[in-house]
This record gives C-alpha cells, structure tokens and sequence, in this order.
C-alpha cells in the first residue's frame, strides 16, 4: 500500500460526510480571506506611509552628522555631500539622492512673526517623487535655476494667513548660524503650499537651498542631512549598512525609523496588533479542525480496527488522517485564496473610504498624513507565510486525532458498534 | 426528565467535543473581553488627554482668534468674563499665547509661549503632573519657564539652563530676554512636546507687552453639567466671545474615539464569525450521530418543540460554561491589565492624530465594555445553531431510524 493510495483514500474519506468536510474548509477558507486580507492592508498603508514619511522629511535612509539625531541645530553639517550623493547613487537599490538643509526658524514681518519649521531644497533637483510638499503647492513655486540669486520662500498657507502676506510680500527669517549668531534672510513669498495637516500648514516654509548655504555661511556642498530615496523601503537596512562602511566619522546613515522612531512604533504597534488577531482566528480556526477531524475518526474506529487487521501498520493509518487533513489545507488554501481574489483585486485597484469613520480633515499619525483611502497590496514573502501557517495550523490539528487512529487496538474496535 | 437535565447529560455523551467547543468560545470571549478593555482604556486615556492636558471641555476666544491665532487678537474683559464664568460653577484657567524663537547655546527652535496663572491653570488642568524633571512653574520666579519634551531636545536644555526668548511684542518691537529652565515635560500632546514654553502670566506681559486681557479661557464645565449645557450657558455670559467644545476644536479626535468604538464590534463579529463556524459544525455533529435517537423520540410522541428545545438547551448550556470560564479567566487578566497594563515606553513619543501615546497602557473595565464581547457572543452562537435545531426538530421519523 504506498502513499498516493492512502491519499486516494483519504480524499474519499473526506466526501463521505460533505457537509461537514464543507463547513471545516468554510473555517480554513475564513481564516485564509481574513489573514490574507488584513495583512494586504498593513502591508500596503504601512509601506506608503514609510514613503510619505520619506518625502515629507530626510528619505528613506539619510546621511546625516553622528550628533544631529540627538542634538538636530546648524552647526552639525555633512560637508563633500556631491561626493556622498554619487556614492550612494551608485548603490542598485537607492533611486534618489538629495541634500537639505532643515531646522527652525522664525518667520515675521513688520507685524507678525511665527515659528517655522524650514527644510531647503534644490528645486533644479527636487520634485514631488522626493518632496511631497511639492505636489500641494497651491500657488507658484521656487524658482528652478535660480541658485542663491532666488530669494523666494514657499509658506504653508494658513502660516501665510497668520502672517497676514500673500504672494510676492516680503517675510524675515530669523536664525542662528553655526557660530551662534543670529542671522536673517529677507525673502518674497513664491508660493503656498498646503499639505492637510494643520500643523505643517500652520509653520512650514520651503526655502532654495543654495540662498540659505549663503545665509548661513555654508560651503557649497554642505547640508545637514543627505536624503537617500529607495525603490523599496524594506531594504533601508541593508542600504544603510553598506554606506554606513565607506563614510568619515563626521557623518552617519541612518535609517527611517531610527530618524522616526515614533512612526516606526506606531507601525509596529500596529502590525502587533493585527498578527495577534490573526493567531486568535487561526486557533480558533484549529479548534474547529480538531474538533470534526476528531469527531470524525471516533466515528470511524471500528473501520481503522478493521484496516489494522487486514494488515494496514498504525503508521499508514496515522497517514491516512494525516493525508485527510493535509487534504483539507490544501483545498481550504486553494477556496480561500478563490475567495480572497475577487474582494483583494477589488481593493487594491479602488480601495475603501474610511473618511466617513474620521471625518473630512486628514488623519496625521507620528506627524504624518495618513489618506482616508485603503488600499491592499500583499508583500508576496507574507502570503508565502500566512499559506504556510495555515497548513501548519491544519496539520498540527490534526495530529492527536490521527495518533489516536493509528493506535487502535484491532479486536477492541471490531467489537464496537 | 426534564429539558435541561437531559440537555446536560447529551453534552457530555461526547465530552471532548464539548471540552473545545467550550474551550473556543471561553478563549474568544475572555481575548475580546480584555481587547474592549484595553480599547476603552485607550479611548479614556486620549479623552482625558484633551480634557485634563491639552485643551479642556471648553475654550473662550475672540472671535476672529481660531482663523488668525495673532498677539493681537485678544479678548477683553476677561478678569469680569473669568469673574461671571467662576461664579457660574465653571473652573477657568486664561492663557496667553505668542509665538518665537528660543535658544540655548547654538540650538534653537521656534516656539509657542504659553503664558499661565499657575494657581488657576492648577485648578483646571493637570499639565504639571506631566513634570518629567525638575519643577513646575512658581509665580515667585517669574524668570523660570517649563519647556515641552521635544522641545527640550531640540534645544538640548535640561532644568538650570539659560535660554534666550526672542520674539516681537504688540509694540512692533523686538522682544527678548533671559530664562531659567525649571522643569521639562514628559509626554502631553504633539504641538506641547515639540514647541510649547509655559512661563508665569507676568513674564509673558513684560515680555510681548500685553498689559491686559488675555486671548484664551480654557473652561471645564460646572459638575454634573454636559457639553452641549456646559458651552450655552458659557456663551450666554459671554455674549462677545467664541466658545467652543473640544470636540469642535479637535473633531478628528473626537471622530475618531467615535469610530474606534464602532470598530470594536466590527472585531468582535469577525471573531466571533471564526466561533460561529465551530458551533455549526459541533452542533450539526452533534445532531447527525444522534439522529436515530430523535427519530426514535418522536416516533414516540416527541414535539418538534420539544427536539428543538433540547437542541437549544443543550447549546445554551455550552455557552454557559463558556462565559463562565471566559469571564472568570478575565478576572485576574482584566486586573493586571487594569492596573499594571502594557508597558509602552518604547514607543514613548509616538503621537496619533496630535496626542501623544501613553507610555503605558491600562485597560479600563465597564459594565458595557464587559457586556459587549457577552452580547455579541450569544448572538453569533444563537444564528450558529438555528440550522442544527431545525434540521433536528424536523426529522421525519421513519427515515431517520432507517440511517445508521
């Protein structure tokens, strides 16, 4: 008797009570749906919002001084980032790579003045794939080309309606250069941007990084941060590694969410939170394998009492359960992922409003704006393992049952009725 | 015998069937029990971080002060406005706010002054408890300022160091002076921990010249009042001022302790769906071994009803057994969540929606957040046996006792 028989046998077996066969693979396919499901959301809001945070702020890993994490001022500059930028450029998973000089300023006029949070870009550079405050500007823009000649600001627009400027008014920035002197640029207002979250609407300024180099006294090829843009957020590690090696002691790689520990804590607060759902669906889930797989083989004692004594060892009757319930994972994964299809495809192109749950304004979590849209997109190693959990989860199910099968004694189970 | 007596001995005919079935059922009530108790505990603590921290049941402003939040805006008369407001039962703290720029050494970083009458801010909100170092503000050392967590960071200021303020006072002209940090906050609120300076009323006076009135009033209503009565009658006294609930100055939050309680249930059904498919498949099995035996039942004169009814007894009893179990289970787990909770400091700083997380999470237990996972359980298992019963209840007795 060799295996593909037992698992014929098993097959059949299983068919022989088809509603109860069904509503077990119902358990499995609902597990499958759910898991598959929840983890496409995670996996999809959680990756676009690394990136949303990568291009609101220093990319996905940055080459920033070893002191700014802790101590972020002016005077902690990289300086050769032309040098760092082509280095890291020729790194086959880094996309972009750009310098910023970011920090606080005071913004006023003759009447008002706000603090601001600036980051200085190079618009001849830059563009909404790497600053996403780019792609809300409501009104003009820095000048592309126009190097420390522009003297154009962007403000975020409830930050130039507390000023009281409109576009082309004059605002001040106040702030203190490396030596600790206070120093101050004169600028136009270029552009508005708005961006949803009021905090950064309310004390955001964009300035053109050559203007501030000048300002501050920086060399040309100085800036506090060195942001570094990956295809595949996932990798930031190992990319951070890498460079890591090959930079002077003066500078540091770090990654995103050693920059944004609180975004990678809420990320991790929440992905917790959706495997622990998952494992108390996939024991519940179990409990409901064991039960009919158990229920199923007391039935059927007198049946295994035979087969041992026409010559069947305990160990093929032990296969046979074991095939049953190998059976059962297989068409549970094979309905549940049918099932998962249709709803996932539906998702991953449209997605779900969820604004309704959280009204109109938009959600900022750890500082970051989060779209009331949905969307689902499974990274392909945890459908791999949530396939893999699944069949264990079955097989272990099955395990006492078909242990209990395998050790029936012959004539005991021939004498039940 | 009667209904219930028999229902108790069928259950255990099978009794390890019963054993997990029960065992399911105790296990998803007693994780769904403690997952609304850790939810409600969550939703208390961001509520009580908006009212006893952050913004208070109700704020008082000029009316132009929400769209231009400017030095400018201020609103007078407020000694009699805080005055009619004390003598109408409500605990009134004012604030002055005004933006600038702080340094220390070479850091520095654009703040938001928060000029407090301490003995009255005390009384109103709990701002000080949060003190992660050194000591709250003291009106008798006006020089002395307490800055938010993220904020001292920034600066890299601990209690003792000096900081520069720099501002622009009503004057039009540049103001700036001296201060001693007294204390850093710990975790309050996003805007709190990264820009908020609190100093004493008179150094914000002297500082930005506002000799007089103030530009906020942060109320909490009268005991025993609600919002909605708490915000007409602080109107009616006001007749020139804006006032607002928080729920109208921070509607994601208030949307969004709204929404997560709503989510909840949806969590509970879908567990429950998991539990819903097992006590189909245990009762159906249940049903069909012993179909003969109901064929034979009412061969012999047996009701429908009366099938049905042991049918529903017999799962009633189940669930019995596993709501005992669960919520007794829940009991030494609800209190170490309750009062020990979970322990988040490393996640210490996160914020969602401007309000920071706690650093460690205790769960909160009430009737309704014990009752819900209850409900909700008897419901499913309810709709999940429906099927069973009737199919038992129905049996045509010759052709159940023909099946073997």
């Amino acid at each position: 008797m060799n295996s593909l028989q037992l698992a014929l046998i098993a097959w059949r077996n299983l068919w022989r009570n088809p509603r109860r066969t069904l509503l077990t693979l119902c358990a499995i396919t609902f597990g499958v749906f759910l898991a598959v499901l929840l983890t496409a959301l995670n996996d999809r809001n959680f990756s676009d919002m690394i990136d949303v945070a990568a291009r609101l702020g220093g990319g996905h890993v940055v080459i920033q001084h070893p002191e700014y994490i802790d101590t972020p001022n002016l005077t902690r500059t990289v300086s050769g980032t032309t040098a760092l930028r082509a280095a890291a450029q020729a790194d086959p998973d880094v996309s972009h790579a750009v310098d910023r000089i970011s920090g606080q300023a005071m913004m006023s006029t003759a009447s008002h003045n706000a603090g601001v949070m600036f980051i200085a870009y190079d618009p001849d550079n830059e563009d909404d794939t790497t600053l996403s405050f780019l792609e809300g500007i409501t009104a003009g823009g820095l000048l592309p080309g126009g190097g420390a000649n522009d003297k154009s600001v962007v403000l975020g627009h409830k930050l130039a309606d507390n000023l009281h400027v409109e576009l082309g008014d004059k605002v001040v920035y106040t702030l203190m250069d490396r030596s600790g002197e206070i120093v101050g640029g004169m600028a136009r207002v270029g552009g508005l941007v708005g961006t949803g979250a009021d905090s950064l609407d309310g004390g955001l300024a964009l300035l053109p990084i050559a203007r501030v180099r000048e300002v501050l006294g920086y060399g040309p090829d100085e800036a506090t941060q060195v942001a570094l843009f990956l295809s595949d957020s996932r990798r930031s590690g190992e990319v951070a590694q890498r460079l890591h090696a090959d930079l002077p002691p003066t500078a540091s790689a770090l990654t995103w969410d050693t920059v944004q520990p609180d975004l990678s804590g809420f990320i991790a607060m929440k992905v917790g939170g959706a495997v622990f759902m998952e494992l108390v669906i996939m024991v519940l889930v179990a409990a409901s394998i064991f039960n009919t797989l158990f229920v199923s083989v007391m039935e059927r004692m007198r049946e295994f009492g035979i087969m041992r004594a026409i010559g069947y060892s305990p160990r093929q009757i032990f296969g046979l359960v074991m095939w049953e319930s190998l059976w059962l994972a297989i068409v549970g994964l094979v309905a549940g992922i049918a099932l998962t299809a249709g709803p996932y495809w539906y998702l991953a192109k449209n997605g779900i409003d969820v604004s309704a749950a959280y009204g109109d304004e938009a959600l900022d979590i750890a500082g970051v704006g989060f779209s009331p849209i949905l969307n689902v997109g499974i990274f392909p190693d945890h459908a791999v393992i949530i396939g893999l959990v699944a069949m264990a989860a079955t097989l272990t199910a099955g395990l006492y049952p078909a242990w209990r099968a395998g050790r029936v004694v012959p004539v005991d189970a021939i004498k039940l009725l | 015998m009667s209904v219930w007596k028999l229902a108790w001995r069928s259950i255990w005919r099978n009794a390890r069937r019963t054993l997990v079935t029960v065992a399911a059922m105790a296990f998803a009530l007693w994780v769904m029990v403690l997952y609304s108790g850790i939810v409600e505990g969550y939703l208390m603590s961001m509520e009580r971080d908006v009212l006893d921290f952050e913004v208070g049941e109700l704020q008082v402003a000029h009316p132009a002060y929400r769209d231009d939040p400017s030095l400018y805006n201020l609103l007078e008369d407020s000694d009699a406005a805080i005055a009619a407001l004390e003598a109408a039962g409500f605990r009134v703290a004012p604030r002055l706010i005004g933006g600038g720029l702080a340094a220390h050494g070479p850091q520095s970083a654009g703040v938001m002054l928060r000029g407090i009458d301490v003995a009255r801010d005390g009384a109103t909100l709990r701002v000080s408890e949060r003190l992660a170092v050194g000591n709250w503000l003291d009106p008798s050392d006006p020089k002395g300022v307490v800055l938010g967590r993220r904020l001292a960071r920034t600066l890299g200021a601990t209690p003792g160091a000096e900081l520069v303020v720099l501002s622009q006072g009503t004057d039009g002209a540049m103001a700036n002076d001296l201060y001693t940090v007294r204390g850093v906050l710990g975790t309050v609120a996003d805007a709190t921990d990264r820009t908020a300076i609190f100093m004493v009323e008179q150094a914000f006076r002297d500082l930005m010249v506002v000799p007089t009135a103030t530009h906020m009033l942060i109320l909490q209503g009268p005991v025993g009042s609600t919002l909605d009565e708490a915000r007409a009658s602080a109107s009616a006294l006001l007749p020139g001022a804006e006032v607002r609930t928080w729920r109208q100055l921070m509607p994601i939050v208030a949307q969004m302790l709204d929404g997560t309680k709503a989510l909840i249930f949806f969590v509970f059904f879908i567990v429950y769906l998991a539990i819903g498919i097992l006590v189909l498949n245990a009762m159906l099995m249940a049903v069909f071994e012993r179909i003969r035996e109901f064929g034979v039942l009412k061969a012999i004169g047996a009701s429908p009803g009366l099938v049905l009814s042991m049918i529903l007894a017999e799962t009633a009893l189940q669930l019995a057994l596993a709501i005992s179990i669960g919520l007794l289970l829940a009991i030494p787990a609800g209190v170490y969540m309750s009062t020990v909770g979970l322990n988040l400091a490393g996640l210490s700083g996160t914020s969602v929606v401007g309000l920071s997380l706690p650093p460690r999470w205790i769960a909160s237990f009430s009737p309704a957040s014990v009752a819900g996972p209850v409900v909700i359980l008897v419901i499913m298992v309810a709709m999940a046996v429906i099927y069973p019963a009737l199919k038992a209840a129905l049996i045509r007795p010759v052709q159940a006792m023909r099946t073997h």
